[in-house]
C-alpha cells in the first residue's frame, strides 16, 4: 500500500508541506476526510466505511500523495485488529521517511499496537509513545503540545495496564505492594496530569475531548483493578460502579468509544455480574465496529458466565487472537474436545513456555484426575 | 524762567541723550591674526617672508579705505600669531618699529593684542617675558594709538566690554599639560568671568575651542585645539552660556575651506555645544606657510558687534581675487549654458540676451556669440523640436520606469510571487488573511440553475472547509492561505443623496474598485439543472491568475455536480502541486 514517499517531500502548500497530484486527488482525501470526521463525532460505521473506500481509493490511484495513506493509516486503526497491520505498516514508512510527520506517525504507530491488544504490541506500543514524546521534546507548538498530552495520558494506560491492572486475578494477598505503592503513585500520577491539562489553554477543544476521553479511561482502569484488589463484596462492588462511572464521563468526552464501552462490558461481566447493561454495551460496540475481537472475547465471558458453553467457545474462536481469549477456548474445549484443548495450550506453550496456566494445563491433560465412576473396581 | 535756565535745564537731558546714543552705536573692528611679524626670516620661505611683509599693508589699506569710505573702525585687535616663538627676542626692539609701521598708519584709535600658541610657551603657563616685552615695545612704537593688552586689560568699547582670553596654553601639549596648567587657566577664566560680570562683552579668544582642521587626520581625541582639564572647560562652557557674552571672536585655524570661517561646523569631529557654536567666529589667518599643494585661505575680518548682541562679520580674503564678486551677468551667461544642454533653446536665448548687457566685455561677447547660436539653433530645430520628441526627451525616464515596473508586475504574476510572499508569516501578519471573493454567479443562458448552483456551491465550500478544520489537534492540514468567501448577492448600499450627490453611486464605484484590486472569482453557469455547465475565472486586478470548466469537457454533470467540482477546484488550488 505504501509507495516510496520521499520523492513527495518537496511538495508544499498544506502544513508540512504535503500537496496533491490533482483536484481528483484532492476530492478523494477530502470526501475521505469527511468519512473519518462523521465516524469521530457520531461513531457510525457508515462514516468510517465512506473513509475508508475513499482513501483506499486516493492512494491506490495517487501513490505519491502523503496524507492520503497518512489518514488511511488512522482508518485502518479505528478498523480495529484486522486493520492493524496496514496501519503499522504506514505509520512505520512515514516516521521513518517523512520527518515532518514522524512525530503524530509515532503516536498512531502506538494506536495500531494498542488495537492489537497482545503483551507484545502492547509493550511495542509503550517504546513507539516514548519516542513519540522524545520527538515532541519540548516544543510549546500547539501542535506538539497536544500531541505530547495524548502520547502521556496513552503512556499511562499502558502502566496501569500492565502494572496493575493485568495482575487483577492474582490472590489478594499478593497484591499488596501493588495496593500499597503502584496504585497511589499511578493515581498521583494521573492527577498530576490533569493539573498540566488544566493548566494548558492552548489544546484545542477536540484534542482535549479525546485526551479526557483516554483520562477517564485510565481512571476506571484503575478504579477496576481497585476493585478487584478489595476483599470485601460490598467495597469491591461500590469500586466497580466508580469504575463504571469513569468510563461513563470518558464516553461523554468521546460518544460511543470503543475502549470506555468495552471496558465498560468488562466491569459489568467480572465484577458486578450485571449481564444485561454489559449486553447493551457490547450491542453498541458492535453497532461501531462490527466483528471487533475484544467484544467478542467479552461476549465468551459473558456466556461463559450464563452457562451457554457453546456460544462461550464460538465467541472465544472468533477472538483466538487474544491470549485470555485462547486460553478460555483452550478450557472450554478440554471439557468435549480434549485433542483441541492440548493443541491450543500447546500454541500457547510454543509461545509462552513459562506461561503457568499452560504448564498447569499441560498437567492436567496429561494426568486427568480419575472420577469416581471410573476410579471404581469392575464389578465381577 | 529765563532762556538760560531752561537750557541748564535741558543740556544734562541733551547729553544723556547724547550718551545713550553713543552707548547704542555698535562696535566695528577689525580682527587680524597670524601676522608673523616677528617671526624669523630663517624659519621662512622667502614667499612667506614677501607675505608677511606685505600681508599686514594690504590688511591696514583695505580697513583705511572702509574708514574713508565713512565706515569707522573703533579699534584694531591682533589675536596673536606674532612669531614670537620663532623670532630672535633680543632683535624684538629694533624690528618692531619697522615692522608695525603699517600699524600706525592705521586710520584706528586704538590696537589691541593678544598672544596666540605661536607667542607663548604652553609648558611656561601664561606669564611670559617675552611677549610682555614684545607688548611694551609695540606700546612704544604706536605711541599715537591707544594700544592694549587684552590679557590683562579689558577696555570698554561704546559700553561694551572687549575682553581677552588667553588661550595659548590651552593646546597643553595634546593633553600632557592640562593637569599643571589646570590653576593657571582657571585663573585666567575667573579674570575673564569678573571681566565680563554684568556687561555686555565681546572676548577675544586667539585659539578656539574648536577641532584644528589640519589634525583631523589624527582622530577625534586629536584633532581638538584645547586640551584643557574638565574643570577649566566647565568654567568655560558657563561663561559662554551667559547672555553678557555677546560674540567670541577666534583665529589661529588654518584651512583651505571657506567652511571653516563661516560657522559651518560639519567639518568638525568634535561638534561644539549649542552656545559656542552660536557665539563663535573664526578669522582666518593673515599669513600661512605656503608649503602645500592647496594653499591656506588668508585674509582678516571686520566684525560690528550691536548691544543687542546681533553680529555681523565681513572677511576680506587674500588675495583679493579670491572674495572678488563673480562678472556682472555672468549667471545668465550659465542660465543660458544650462537651458541649451537641455535643448530648450528659446530660454537660452532669452538668458543670453540678457547677459548682453553685462558690463563686463567677456560676458557681453561671450553673450553674444552664444545668443547666435541659440537663435540659430531654435531654427534649424530637428526632430528633436517636435512635440512628440519633447515629450519623449522630457519623460523618457518615467516611461522608462513605467514600463520596468509593469514587466516586473508581469513577472511577479507569473511567478506567483504575491502567493509566495503572502506565505512569509511577517508579510501575513502585516496584511492579514488574503480574500478571495467569489462573486455572485451570472446566467450564461435564459433557464440557468444559478440560484441552485450558488446553493450547492456555497455548500459544497463550507463542507471543504469543515473537512479541512483543524484535525484531533495535529494541524498536519491547514484551510489554506486564503480565506474563500461564498459567493454574495451583491452590495448592500443605501440609497442617499447629500448635496445633490448620489451616494450609492460614489460607493458603487469604490466598491467596484476595491473588487477589482481583490482576488475574485467570477463564474457563468450554463445549461439547466439537469445538465449544467460552469466556467469560473479567478481574478487579481486584471491579471487572469486561473480558470476553470465544470465538468471538464468531454463529460457531463448536474448543478448539484458541476458546484461541487467547481468548489474542488477552487479549495483545492492551494492543496494541488
Amino acid at each position: 500500500m505504501t509507495p516510496e514517499l520521499a520523492g513527495n517531500l518537496e511538495s508544499r502548500g498544506v502544513k508540512g508541506n504535503f500537496k496533491f497530484t490533482d483536484t481528483a486527488s484532492f476530492r478523494l482525501f477530502v470526501e475521505g476526510m469527511k468519512g473519518l470526521r462523521t465516524y469521530e463525532q457520531s461513531a457510525e460505521l457508515e462514516g468510517l466505511r465512506t473513509a475508508e473506500t475513499k482513501l483506499t481509493k486516493c492512494v491506490a490511484q495517487y501513490p505519491r500523495d502523503i496524507l492520503p495513506q497518512f489518514y488511511l493509516g488512522v482508518v485502518k486503526v479505528f478498523r480495529g485488529y484486522d486493520g492493524v497491520g496496514d496501519a503499522v505498516r504506514v505509520f512505520g514508512t512515514i516516521a521513518r521517511d517523512v520527518p515532518e510527520l514522524r512525530a503524530p506517525a509515532m503516536y498512531n504507530l502506538a494506536s495500531a499496537y494498542i488495537e492489537r491488544y497482545t503483551p507484545e504490541s502492547l509493550d511495542l506500543a509503550r517504546d513507539w509513545l516514548k519516542k513519540c514524546i522524545a520527538e515532541v521534546g519540548e516544543d510549546k507548538s500547539v501542535d506538539r503540545l497536544t500531541l505530547r498530552f495524548q502520547a502521556e495520558v496513552v503512556l499511562l494506560f499502558y502502566e496501569i495496564r500492565q502494572r496493575l491492572w493485568v495482575k487483577r486475578d492474582n490472590p489478594q494477598d499478593a497484591l499488596k505492594a501493588e495496593v500499597d505503592h503502584i496504585v497511589p503513585d499511578l493515581d498521583r500520577k494521573l492527577n498530576e496530569f490533569l493539573e498540566k491539562l488544566n493548566a494548558t489553554s492552548k489544546i484545542p477543544a477536540a484534542a482535549r475531548a479525546d485526551i479526557m476521553a483516554d483520562y477517564w479511561n485510565d481512571r476506571g482502569l484503575l478504579d477496576e483493578f481497585r476493585a478487584w484488589s478489595v476483599p470485601g463484596e460490598n467495597e469491591k462492588r461500590a469500586l466497580a460502579r466508580t469504575s463504571i462511572q469513569s468510563y461513563e464521563e470518558s464516553l461523554k468526552w468521546k460518544l460511543n468509544w470503543i475502549p470506555s464501552k468495552s471496558n465498560m462490558a468488562r466491569v459489568n461481566i467480572d465484577l458486578l455480574d450485571d449481564f444485561v447493561s454489559a449486553d447493551k454495551c457490547l450491542q453498541e460496540v458492535e453497532h461501531a465496529r462490527p466483528g471487533d475481537d475484544y467484544a467478542a472475547y467479552l461476549w465468551g465471558r459473558l456466556n461463559e458466565k450464563t452457562g451457554d458453553s457453546a456460544a462461550a467457545t464460538s465467541y472465544y474462536e472468533k477472538a483466538i487472537h487474544i491470549p485470555e481469549a485462547k486460553k478460555n477456548l483452550a478450557r472450554l474445549y478440554e471439557k468435549d474436545r480434549r485433542e483441541d484443548a492440548i493443541g491450543v495450550w500447546s500454541k500457547i506453550l510454543a509461545k509462552h513456555p513459562d506461561d503457568k496456566d499452560a504448564l498447569a494445563a499441560q498437567a492436567r491433560l496429561s494426568f486427568p484426575t480419575p472420577t469416581p465412576a471410573s476410579g471404581a473396581q469392575p464389578k465381577v | 524762567m529765563s532762556s538760560a535756565s531752561k537750557m541748564a535745564g535741558i543740556l544734562p537731558l541733551l547729553g544723556l541723550l547724547a550718551c545713550s546714543q553713543l552707548t547704542a552705536q555698535p562696535v566695528r573692528f577689525a580682527q587680524l591674526n597670524d601676522p608673523a611679524l616677528l617671526k624669523s626670516p630663517r624659519r621662512q620661505t622667502p614667499s612667506e617672508w614677501l607675505e608677511a611683509q606685505y600681508a599686514l599693508a594690504c590688511a591696514v589699506e583695505v580697513i583705511n579705505r572702509s574708514v574713508r569710505s565713512g565706515k569707522k573702525l573703533d579699534f584694531i585687535v591682533i589675536t596673536g600669531g606674532f612669531g614670537l616663538k620663532d623670532g630672535d627676542p633680543a632683535s624684538v626692539a629694533q624690528l618692531i618699529p619697522e615692522r608695525v609701521r603699517a600699524l600706525s598708519a592705521a586710520m584706528v584709535p586704538a590696537v589691541y593684542v593678544l598672544p596666540g600658541e605661536d607667542d607663548l610657551e604652553a609648558t611656561g603657563g601664561i606669564d611670559n617675558k617675552s611677549y610682555e616685552d614684545f607688548v611694551s615695545h609695540l606700546k612704544q612704537a604706536l605711541q599715537d594709538k591707544d594700544v592694549r593688552d587684552l590679557a590683562t586689560d579689558s577696555p570698554a568699547v561704546l559700553g561694551i566690554q572687549i575682553v581677552g582670553l588667553n588661550s595659548a596654553s590651552f593646546g597643553n601639549d595634546g593633553g600632557k599639560l592640562a593637569q599643571s596648567n589646570r590653576e593657571a587657566e582657571l585663573r585666567e577664566m575667573d579674570r575673564l568671568r569678573r571681566a565680563t560680570a554684568g556687561r555686555p562683552s565681546i572676548v577675544f579668544v586667539p585659539v578656539p575651542d574648536l577641532d584644528d582642521p589640519t589634525l583631523l587626520k589624527l582622530g577625534k581625541s586629536a584633532a581638538g585645539s584645547w586640551h584643557i582639564d574638565d574643570t577649566v572647560r566647565l568654567a568655560w562652557n558657563g561663561l559662554l552660556d551667559q547672555s553678557e557674552i555677546l560674540a567670541v571672536f577666534s583665529g589661529h585655524l588654518r584651512s583651505s575651506t571657506r567652511g571653516v570661517y563661516s560657522r559651518d561646523y560639519s567639518w568638525t569631529l568634535n561638534q561644539p555645544g549649542p552656545a559656542a557654536a552660536l557665539k563663535t567666529w573664526v578669522c582666518p589667518p593673515l599669513t600661512a606657510p605656503s608649503a602645500r599643494p592647496e594653499p591656506f585661505l588668508r585674509g582678516f575680518c571686520i566684525g560690528t558687534v550691536a548691544h543687542s548682541g546681533e553680529v555681523s562679520v565681513a572677511t576680506n580674503w587674500f588675495p583679493p581675487a579670491v572674495g572678488t564678486e563673480p562678472a556682472d551677468k555672468n549667471d545668465k551667461l550659465a542660465e543660458g549654458n544650462a537651458y541649451e544642454k537641455d535643448k530648450d533653446y528659446d530660454r537660452a536665448s532669452a538668458a543670453y540676451q540678457q547677459a548682453l548687457s553685462s558690463n563686463d566685455d567677456w560676458i557681453r561677447g561671450q553673450a553674444e556669440s552664444r545668443f547666435e547660436r541659440a537663435v540659430k539653433l531654435a531654427k534649424d530645430r530637428t526632430w528633436e523640436g517636435t512635440l512628440l520628441a519633447q515629450f519623449w526627451l522630457r519623460w523618457w525616464r518615467d516611461i522608462l520606469i513605467g514600463c520596468l515596473l509593469a514587466v516586473l508586475l508581469l513577472l511577479a504574476s507569473r511567478f506567483d510571487v504575491l502567493r509566495r510572499l503572502l506565505k512569509v508569516k511577517a508579510v501575513r501578519t502585516m496584511i492579514g488573511t488574503p480574500e478571495i471573493t467569489i462573486t455572485p454567479p451570472q446566467k450564461g443562458n435564459e433557464g440557468a440553475a444559478v440560484d441552485e448552483f450558488t446553493v450547492q456551491l456555497t455548500l459544497a465550500l463550507e463542507d471543504i472547509q469543515s473537512a479541512l478544520g483543524p484535525d484531533r489537534g495535529w494541524q498536519i492540514l491547514a484551510a489554506g492561505d486564503s480565506k474563500v468567501s461564498a459567493p454574495g448577492t451583491g452590495e448592500g448600499l443605501p440609497e442617499l443623496k447629500i448635496g445633490g450627490v448620489d451616494i450609492k453611486t460614489v460607493l458603487a464605484w469604490l466598491a467596484a474598485i476595491r473588487n477589482l484590486l481583490r482576488r475574485r472569482i467570477e463564474i457563468q453557469v450554463w445549461g439547466a439543472s439537469a445538465r449544467t455547465q460552469a466556467y469560473a475565472v479567478q481574478r487579481l486586478g486584471w491579471i487572469e491568475e486561473a480558470h476553470w470548466a465544470t465538468p471538464p469537457p468531454g463529460s457531463s454533470a448536474d448543478v448539484v455536480e458541476a458546484a461541487q467540482q467547481l468548489a474542488y477546484c477552487i479549495m483545492g488550488q492551494e492543496y494541488i502541486r
